[in-house]
């Protein structure tokens, strides 16, 4: 009889047990949105995959990197809308052996050394003092603010019908001095600059 | 010598021992933490990895507009023109 009780009571601590790590360890199941071609995702959880395509379909001048073991630095400056999307984009993978890092500057007399730039909506008074400032820099700078591309940024990322759109400033990128890939500006509509 | 009642003294109660082996269970079914980095890691949102995609295939998504961010004349994120 008392095997019996010390049976069933181990019985029901070792059910509990069984199940506690399914239910403590693993979080909610996120909103699924699926990742294959004609699906829905999150505008800037796609947006930051192309900041990462961005860089990798990009060569910058030596002279951009400390050594050859020097990180290639993502920037978003202003208000970040890219949540923990752009951070777990870029956790842990490397570019051309390089590690990423991800820096945010909230406003442009903050701006350090990075190697691309995503200049947040919140920035759009300043479009013209930082590429002013960003002159003799290899550095890429997107944004989705309107005709970004069009005001002497290397990239814009848009929408249109609910598709991404990207529109790459060839002119920017020479002044810049950063070499863009034929198989990105082959998917990307060139753009001048406003003259 | 012991009697036939008596449990040698090395020994565990029985119910301690199953207590210990679900506690050393528990241990080894959860994520461990080898740094803080990794923790913080670990409580960031599961996050799907859209850069396994080629670019083909991210320019054939269809995005959710982020709600958050003000509209602009001339952007149409996704409104019927």
């Amino acid at each position: 009889m008392k095997h019996a009780k010390i049976f069933s009571r181990a019985t029901v601590l070792l059910l509990g047990l069984a199940l506690a790590p399914s239910t403590l360890s693993e979080p909610a199941a996120p909103p699924v949105f699926a990742e294959s071609a004609g699906d829905s995702v999150e505008e800037y959880l796609l947006k930051a995959a192309f900041l990462y395509n961005f860089a990798n379909f990009t060569t910058w001048p030596d002279d951009a990197f400390e050594d050859e073991r020097s990180p290639l630095v993502f920037a978003v400056l202003g208000e970040d809308p890219f949540d923990e999307h752009l951070i777990a984009t870029l956790d842990e993978k490397h570019i051309n052996g390089r590690p990423l890092k991800l820096v945010n500057y909230a406003e442009l007399e903050e701006l350090g050394d990075c190697h691309l730039l995503f200049v947040s909506r919140s920035e759009a008074a300043h479009v013209a003092q930082l590429h002013t400032l960003l002159a003799d820099r290899a550095v890429f700078t997107v944004s989705d603010i309107d005709r970004y591309a069009h005001m002497g940024g290397v990239a814009r990322l848009g929408i249109e019908e609910q598709r991404p759109v990207m529109e790459i400033n060839t002119s920017a990128a020479k002044r810049a001095d950063l070499q863009i890939s034929s198989q990105l500006l082959k998917l990307a509509r060139v753009i001048e600059d406003d003259t | 010598m012991n009697s036939a009642n008596e449990r040698p003294r090395h020994a565990l109660p029985r119910r301690r021992k199953s207590v210990l082996l679900a506690l050393l269970w528990i241990a080894a079914s959860y994520p461990s933490c080898s740094s803080t980095t990794i923790c913080a890691r670990a409580s960031l949102r599961p996050h799907i990895d859209l850069t396994q995609l080629t670019l083909e295939e991210l320019l054939d998504l269809e995005v959710i507009p982020d709600s958050r961010q003000p509209r602009r004349p001339g952007d149409d994120r996704g409104c019927p023109t």
